[in-house]
Order: structure tokens, then C-alpha cells, then sequence
């Protein structure tokens, strides 16, 4: 075997192996890691790099893509789940990077937009301090619960969980959360089922549905004994809330097809009977996906609420450091509120797995 | 009238001129016309019609989940109170997903107040009695049309009925399933002898599962012939070839053919 | 001529400032030049009455006088023009004394003071402190030491000016903000809010003060707990200041000649209210009922009480450092000096 043919034997082995050429695959791999490094890199050299920014960082996004791709051609259906967490966790890990890169070398100006490490820091010292001033703390600082509890029983430790801005936000979010899934799944099945109810209360849900919350929000503080305690919060959560779900489910039981109404009332069932096996079952899908949105929604009324209206709570933590311009630990109350959002959509994926077991 | 059985017996389904007319935007629709049928107890009764004829319509009022406009329509209760006037098999099969296929076939019963126990198991009896035994807490999205359409079957059978209602059931199956379906029908029907009405579209199922077969012509739906089906039982798909299958499918044909015509004519 | 007459050493030096201005009258800073071609500044302001030299200077064309061609952009709080200052999109912000300036700087962010803006009156001025009257009737409240652990709403939130003001009126008896309930709340919703019995006091100001007081549903308790003091400041971006020293001291000169046509009764002439309604949600009646503040014609900037400011917000927990910050980097007297040289000291 001569040194010029090894290449091409290699080359038909490995296109054999796979089905594609892998050897022109990596070709092309290589060849657009090395032009965009050099069109970057030039572009940086010559100064115009940031007024081209919006041309260079879409781009350089697509061939990101064509990288990927090329790679996922050759990855063994044995990695491919692996290949894809690569791929769904990667790329915002890589964005992170690029993020605290152009930090580090002051590509971008670090007061107002701080590197993820400062953020990072930012977020842990949020988590281990103890405000002395308004009394409070991120979590509630739990590594203490078993010193409260042996001073104080569960009285010290509720003390020390109500000093908590998460604990204070959740709390917010899931009485309100409950206190409008509730009656709003229940009118929105009156709605789906009764004509009368619907056509005379469909306009008017439509009407409130757009009104942003925060707006009706000094008005809702006046119906409390108590304008600036818990209650105006939590109803108006509730609110937004019961609007999504009545709509919502009014739409689930109105699409349940007619034929499981008319099976389960030729099989005797009738009234309450009707509404337990068939039409809350039917409308479950449409139910759930209304939770879905409704507890996005909710995180987005409590967090506008506390900015401007509250002593305590993650968006209250989160505007007070703008407020006093601290802006690494605006960006940690984000994150807190980014992964609040993300754990409350889990926790009702799984609620709707274990409700709803005949769904994949 | 051809569809009445003789004097002197009660039959078990009596619907005397029955009419269906919906109200719309654009006048009066006549869906069903002066429609009278008696059934005996035991009969299986299978009415054939071209599409749209309004025969599902008659079926869902003697169901009782459609009104009637004129006429009336009466099952004769048995002797053990209690026991459901009628059970219907729907063409699109609808027994619940979100309920597991044992569940679905118990339906009926639970919804009479049947201990839990109890009615598990004549749902279990049923399921056997099908093949489906080992998929009873499967979920509907787990199996096949042709299973699907078995678990609805015996929802009404475990449901013990008066009488048995059946809207097109194998309508929505391939041509396979459907032949192994009307084995297993005539099986069933002929070790139960439930009194049945059974609307269908296919004049071969209709003369091999009936023992009579109305004809009703294109809307409005109106009476249009019966046919006795004098083929001896047990029936099985082999008597599909007999002479005598093919001597009555041609006697109905040449009458439904003349009426499927004539409502094309009406449709263009 | 100032409307009502103080013993205190400022007010009077003021008082004769004002006198010597009337009788003088503007005119002497023909010395600077207009520059040419006009340099372009942009002003970012929240439109109250306390930026009334700017209006003045743009409505009046003090500005266009000195070659300035000066664009006012309006923000909803001072932090939004902090962070246009130091990324020097914008030139200079009107902003109010709050908390976010001290971590601004204690960050090295490239700001300065470089002119006032209003300073608090000697005597009655225009922030209350004021007290349910049902509480005051009871004699639940009859002095400030009364008011430990009583809820009081103040429109701003933590590391405000307002809260800065409770604090000093707390001070008085010896009190900290953590003594009572602070409750954020919007100036307009405190009427209601002492109607409906949900709040114990309240720190406002006219005409909201006035509302209240008027209806019968407040007693004053106390006021002028900071006279004298600087509110509000005009701060220039790091950059202005460096590249265009020459803008940067014809705006603060123009400042000092508005200041000194809104002495006296030439506060509210004709000219100066039509800049003043352009710029701000003010009114001509609001304008005339109003209390008056202080427009320093010599536009010094009082150091001391900004120390005071920044102690307070540092004490009330609400800076990241706890050492007094030095405050010779947060202001820039340069451009103050040339004015006056120019102007003349009043």
C-alpha cells in the first residue's frame, strides 16, 4: 500500500461504515470552524466587528447548526439519546461561556450586564445572607431549622421559614393558584355544559382576560380591610388564574367529542356521575394545558406585584437590587425566578402523570 | 305493514310512526318518516339503507339519545328489575380513554351501583370471552381498532341489556378484522340470543348476522321492504358461500341498488 | 423676594442674594461665548418641579444662547438614568438623592454632581409628616415617639428620598425606620388609604398633603426635617465631563442664569410657568398654590447634607458597604465655580 492510496482506502471503509462520507463530512467541519474564527477574527481586527455583530452572531449560529448536524450524521444510534442532552444542554452552557468570556476581556461592559461567575456569586451570597434590616433571607436559611427547632419548636422554625422571600412567593403563588384552578375548572364546566351561562358569561371573561392584572391592582387593594397584607396578592393571582381556567376548561368540556356524552348516558350515568367518568376525564387534556399557562401566568402577575408593591418576595428582592443598583444580584433574583418557574412546571407535569395515567 | 310481526305477540322494541325532524336556518329536514318496525324478543333485526338515510338517527331514538318528533317508540321491560331497557355499540367505538379496558367494560355496571368486586368480574368473564383477558388494564391507546371495538362490544354485553343496539360496529375496521369480528358476533349472539338491531351499511353482514332485514330508502328515511333471512344456525362465515346467501343478497340488491340510484339522482 | 422671612444664616444670605440679583439683573455672561456649531446635549429628567432651572434654561433659550442644543428625555426613576449616564448614552440626568447614587459610586461608575437641582425651603416646607386625625384625637399619636410601630406610607421604596425624609423626622425622637412599618404607596393612593383606616401616617407632600389635610383626615404632626437639604442633582456622565468640559460648564452657567430670572416674584412670571407646564404634569394652579422651594442663584452644592443622605441610606442597611463613602469623587464643583465666576457671586 502506497502513502497516496491510504487515505481514499480509509475514506471508503469508513463511508461503508456509516452510509455517509464521514471524511468529507469532518472536511467540511473543519473548514467552517476555520472560516468563522478567521472571518471573526478579522472582522475584530479591523474594528468593525460590533457594528457587523448583527449580521456575525446569526450567522455564526447557522453554521453552529451545520456543525451539528454533520456531526449528527455520524453519531451510533447507541449515543443518540446522548448526543441529544449534548446538544440541549451544550448549547446554553456554550452561550454561558461565550457570556463570561466577553465579560472577562471586557468585550461587554460588566456593570450592567455581569459575567454568569458574578451572577453565580451574586445568587450565593443572596442564598447565605440574613438581611438584619428588613429581616429577611433568599430561603429562609433551612441549615438552621434544627437549631430553631430545638430552641423553639415548629413555632421557631415557621419564624425562621417567614422570613424567607421564595418561601413568600411560592406561598403567594399556590394559595393563589388554588384558590382560582378551583372555581374556575368548576364555572368552566358550567360554561362548557350550559349554554345560557356561556353566552352570557363568555364576553365579558374575554373582556377581563386581556386586562393586564397589575393595572386593576390598586383597585383590588381596595376591597382589603388590609390593602398592603397578603390578600390583594393572592386574589389577584387567583384572578388571573380563575379567567385562564374558566376559558380553558370551558374549551376542554366543549371539545370532549359527543359520542363519550352519549355512551356514558346510555350507560346510566347522570348528573354528578356524568361529570366524574366522562366530562372532567374528557376535558382533562385542555384542563391541563390551561394549568400550564395559568401558572405561568401567575408567576408573572406575583412577580410584577412584589416589584412595586411588596416587602418580601423574589420579584420584591429582585427590583430592590436594580433599585439600589446592585446588578449581579438583580440578575441572581431572575435566575431565582427562572427556576422557581421551571420547578413549579415540573411539579405539575408530574401531578398531570399521576391524574391523568392514561396520557404517555 | 311488512315490519310488524304478527298479532297476538308483544314485541320486545314497538316503534309506531316514528318521525325525526330537525329545525334549521333553511326550513324543516325530515330525517326520519312514519318509520314503524316491531322486534321480537331473541330477533336479530339488521337495517340497511343507503348513507344518510336516517337509519343511526332511528337507532339513537330507540336508544333513547335523540328525541322523537312524532310517533312512539317502546322496549318491553324483562322480568328482572334493574336490568337496562338498552345498551348501544357505537360505530366510532367510543369507550373512554382514560379509562383502563376492564374499567370501560365494567362502566355499565358501576353506573348501576354493582359492588366494585363483582362487577370486575363479570367484566373479567367478558373479556375472556373475547381473548382480551391479559389486556384488561391496558388504556384504549395500547390497542388495536379491532380490539377496541371487541372491549365496546362487551361494555354492552356485561351491561346485560333488554335489548342490544348496534350502530355500524365494524364500520371504521379493515376488511380482515372485520370477517374475524362477525365470526366472533354470531358466536356470541347465537350462545346470548339477545334481541339486537343492528344498522349497518354491508348487505352481506346484514344477511349473514339477521334474521330479518329492513331496507329504508334514501331521506327522508321511510320504510322501504323486509326481508326474511331463512339461512339455518349456527351461522358461520362459510355461509357466506351457500347458495342460498347469494340467492337473498341478490333479491335485497336488486331493491337497495334501485334506491341507492335514486338518491345520487337526489344528491347531484 | 423671598416669601417669607427665616433667622436662619442661609435664609438671610439668600434673601440678600436675591436683592442684589433684582437690581442687578442678568446680563454679565455675555464673557462666555456661544459655541459654534451648537453641541448637542441630552438630559434625561423625571418631570418634577425640583429640575425647574433646566426648564427654565430651555424654555427661555438660556441654553441656545451659549451654543447648546439640548434634547430633555424623560426616565421613570433615577436608576434607569444611572445606567444611561455611566454607558454615556446619555449627558446628564436630573436625578433625586437615592441609594442607588452610593453604590454607584462605591462601584467606581463614572457619574458626578455637577449642579443642584431645588433645595428643601428653610421653613414650611413642602413635606409632611401627618397623622390619622382619629388616632391624634384619641391621643394615640400626639409626638413622633408616639409612632413606634405604627405603619406610615411613603411613596418610594427602600433607599428612597421619602424614606430618607422618615428617617429624619424618626431621628428627632430618636427613632429608626425599623421602629415602624414603612409601606410603599403611591402619593395619589394615600388619601384613600388614611380614609379607609389602613395606614397610621403618612409623608407626602402638596398638593396630596394639602388634599388631606383639607379633608379632614390628617393632622400635621411634623415637617421641614431637612432644610436646606439637596434633594435632587443634575449628574453628568464621566464622559461629558472629560471629552466636553466646554458643554459641560456652559450647561451648569445656563443653569445659574435660570436660577436667577426665578428669584422672588419672578418665580411664576409668565415665561418661566409656560417652561415650567412644558416640561413637568404641572399646572399653572398647582404652580401657584405650591410650596416654594429653593433655587440657589449661586448653585453651590451642599456637600454636607449629601453626606447626611448617604449615612442614613448606609445606616438603614441600604448600601453593600458599611465606610462612609468618600464623596470628593461623587461631585464635580469645576463647572459651578466657572458659572459664578462668569455670573458674579449674588
Amino acid at each position: 500500500m502506497t502513502d497516496a492510496t491510504r487515505p481514499i482506502a480509509q475514506e471508503t471503509r469508513l463511508a461503508r461504515l456509516t452510509g455517509k462520507s464521514a471524511v468529507s463530512d469532518f472536511r467540511l467541519i473543519a473548514l467552517l470552524v476555520l472560516g468563522t474564527v478567521a472571518a471573526n477574527l478579522a472582522l475584530a481586527e479591523t474594528g468593525f466587528w460590533r457594528s457587523l455583530s448583527f449580521i456575525a452572531i446569526p450567522a455564526g449560529f447557522v453554521v453552529l447548526v451545520v456543525i451539528c448536524e454533520r456531526i449528527g450524521r455520524h453519531v451510533r444510534p447507541a449515543r443518540r439519546a446522548a448526543y441529544e442532552k449534548a446538544l440541549a444542554f451544550g448549547f446554553p452552557a456554550a452561550v454561558l461561556a461565550l457570556w463570561q468570556i466577553a465579560g472577562d476581556t471586557g468585550m461587554i461592559n460588566t456593570t450592567w450586564f455581569p459575567q454568569p461567575s458574578r451572577i453565580a456569586a451574586g445568587l450565593w451570597d443572596m442564598t447565605i445572607r440574613y438581611d438584619k434590616f428588613s429581616q429577611t433571607s433568599l430561603l429562609g436559611r433551612p441549615w438552621l431549622i434544627p437549631q430553631a427547632f430545638s430552641e423553639g419548636g415548629f413555632a421557631g422554625v415557621w419564624t425562621l421559614l417567614s422570613e424567607s422571600h421564595v418561601l413568600a412567593t411560592v406561598a403567594r403563588v399556590f394559595i393563589g393558584f388554588v384558590l382560582g384552578a378551583i372555581p374556575g375548572i368548576l364555572l368552566g364546566v358550567v360554561m362548557g355544559v350550559n349554554q345560557t351561562v356561556r353566552l352570557m358569561l363568555d364576553t365579558t371573561l374575554s373582556a377581563i382576560y386581556v386586562l393586564p392584572k397589575i393595572a386593576i391592582f390598586p383597585i383590588v387593594m381596595l376591597i382589603f380591610a388590609d390593602p398592603f397584607g397578603e390578600g390583594p396578592k393572592i386574589l389577584v393571582v387567583a384572578l388571573a388564574v380563575f379567567i385562564l381556567m374558566t376559558i380553558n376548561t370551558m374549551a376542554g368540556v366543549r371539545g370532549i367529542d359527543n359520542v363519550y356524552l352519549m355512551a356514558g348516558r346510555n350507560y346510566g350515568a347522570h348528573g354528578w356521575q356524568l361529570m366524574r367518568h366522562v366530562i372532567l376525564p374528557g376535558a382533562m387534556p385542555v384542563i391541563f394545558a390551561g394549568l400550564r399557562i395559568a401558572l405561568g401566568t401567575a408567576m408573572i402577575v406575583i412577580i410584577s406585584v412584589e416589584f412595586l408593591r411588596a416587602k418580601q418576595g423574589v420579584g420584591f428582592i429582585t427590583f430592590y437590587y436594580w433599585e439600589v443598583l446592585n446588578p449581579e444580584k438583580m440578575y441572581a433574583g431572575l435566575v431565582v425566578v427562572m427556576l422557581l418557574g421551571v420547578l413549579l412546571t415540573y411539579l405539575l407535569q408530574w401531578l398531570q402523570r399521576r391524574l391523568m395515567p392514561w396520557q404517555r | 305493514m311488512d315490519a310488524q310481526v304478527s298479532a297476538g305477540q308483544v314485541p320486545k322494541i314497538a316503534a309506531r310512526n316514528v318521525s325525526r325532524i330537525y329545525q334549521t336556518v333553511d326550513g324543516d329536514m325530515v330525517a326520519v318518516d312514519d318509520f314503524s318496525l316491531d322486534v321480537t324478543d331473541g330477533e336479530f333485526v339488521c337495517v340497511v339503507g343507503p348513507s344518510g338515510c336516517g337509519k343511526s338517527t332511528f337507532l339513537r331514538m330507540i336508544a333513547g339519545l335523540d328525541t322523537i318528533s312524532a310517533g312512539s317508540i317502546q322496549i318491553a321491560p324483562g322480568g328482572v328489575p334493574g336490568k337496562p331497557l338498552n345498551s348501544v355499540v357505537f360505530q366510532e367505538y367510543a369507550i373512554f380513554p382514560w379509562k383502563t379496558v376492564i374499567d370501560n367494560v365494567a362502566f355499565g355496571l358501576e353506573m348501576r351501583g354493582i359492588a366494585r368486586k363483582e362487577r370486575l368480574e363479570t367484566a373479567r368473564y367478558w373479556l375472556d370471552r373475547v381473548g382480551l383477558g391479559k389486556f384488561a388494564g391496558y388504556y384504549p391507546h395500547q390497542i388495536s381498532g379491532g380490539m377496541k371495538q371487541r372491549v365496546s362490544i362487551v361494555r354492552a354485553l356485561a351491561n346485560d341489556p333488554e335489548v342490544l343496539l348496534m350502530d355500524e360496529p365494524l364500520g371504521a375496521l379493515d376488511a380482515q378484522t372485520r370477517v374475524v369480528l362477525q365470526e366472533e358476533l354470531l358466536r356470541i349472539w347465537e350462545e346470548t340470543r339477545k334481541t339486537v338491531v343492528y344498522i349497518t351499511h354491508s348487505l352481506d353482514e346484514a344477511v349473514l348476522l339477521g334474521d330479518r332485514v329492513i331496507l329504508m330508502t334514501a331521506q327522508p328515511g321511510r320504510h322501504l321492504a323486509t326481508f326474511d333471512i331463512d339461512l339455518p344456525r349456527p351461522r358461520s362465515i362459510e355461509t357466506a358461500n351457500t347458495p342460498r346467501f347469494v340467492e337473498h343478497r341478490a333479491l335485497i340488491w336488486e331493491k337497495l341498488s334501485q334506491e341507492v340510484k335514486r338518491a345520487m339522482e337526489q344528491n347531484q | 423676594m423671598i416669601r417669607r422671612m427665616s433667622l436662619s444664616r442661609r435664609a438671610l444670605m439668600l434673601a440678600v442674594g436675591v436683592g442684589i440679583a433684582l437690581s442687578s439683573g442678568p446680563g454679565r455672561a455675555a464673557e462666555v461665548a456661544a459655541l459654534n456649531p451648537p453641541a448637542r446635549v441630552k438630559v434625561a429628567y423625571v418631570p418634577i418641579m425640583k429640575f425647574a432651572t433646566l426648564y427654565v434654561a430651555e424654555g427661555r433659550g438660556i441654553f441656545a444662547k451659549y451654543g447648546l442644543d439640548v434634547t430633555l428625555e424623560r426616565v421613570k426613576s433615577g436608576t434607569e438614568a444611572i445606567a444611561f449616564l455611566d454607558q454615556g448614552s446619555v449627558d446628564v440626568g436630573g436625578i433625586a438623592i437615592v441609594a442607588s447614587l452610593w453604590s454607584a459610586w462605591d462601584r467606581g461608575l463614572n457619574v458626578r454632581i455637577i449642579a443642584p437641582g431645588a433645595l428643601d425651603p428653610m421653613e414650611n416646607g413642602p413635606t409632611k409628616l401627618i397623622i390619622r386625625k382619629d388616632l391624634s384625637d384619641a391621643g394615640a399619636i400626639k409626638t413622633i415617639a408616639d409612632l413606634k410601630g405604627k405603619k406610615i406610607g411613603v411613596a418610594g421604596g427602600p433607599g428612597s428620598g421619602g424614606e430618607y425624609f422618615v428617617a429624619k423626622a424618626l431621628e428627632r425622637a430618636k427613632l429608626t425606620i425599623r421602629d415602624v412599618q414603612l409601606v410603599n404607596i403611591g402619593n395619589a393612593d394615600m388619601p384613600p388609604a388614611l380614609e379607609a383606616k389602613s395606614l397610621d401616617a403618612v409623608l407626602t407632600s402638596s398638593p396630596f398633603s394639602d388634599q388631606i389635610l383639607g379633608g379632614g383626615t390628617g393632622i400635621l404632626l411634623a415637617q421641614d426635617f431637612t432644610p436646606g437639604l439637596m434633594t435632587v442633582a443634575f449628574v453628568a456622565s464621566g464622559k461629558f465631563i472629560k471629552e466636553r468640559p466646554e458643554v459641560a460648564e456652559r450647561f451648569a452657567l445656563a443653569l445659574a442664569e435660570a436660577a436667577r430670572m426665578m428669584q422672588g416674584n419672578d418665580y411664576l412670571s409668565p415665561e418661566n410657568i409656560a417652561a415650567y407646564i412644558k416640561y413637568t404634569a404641572s399646572t399653572e394652579e398647582a404652580l401657584r398654590k405650591g410650596a416654594p422651594v429653593i433655587y440657589d442663584p449661586n448653585i453651590e452644592i451642599p456637600v454636607d447634607g449629601l453626606a447626611d443622605v448617604e449615612r442614613v441610606h448606609r445606616e438603614n442597611g441600604r448600601t453593600e458597604y458599611d465606610k462612609p463613602l468618600d464623596l470628593s469623587k461623587a461631585v464635580d464643583t469645576t463647572f459651578v465655580k466657572k458659572a459664578i465666576d462668569a455670573l458674579g457671586k449674588q
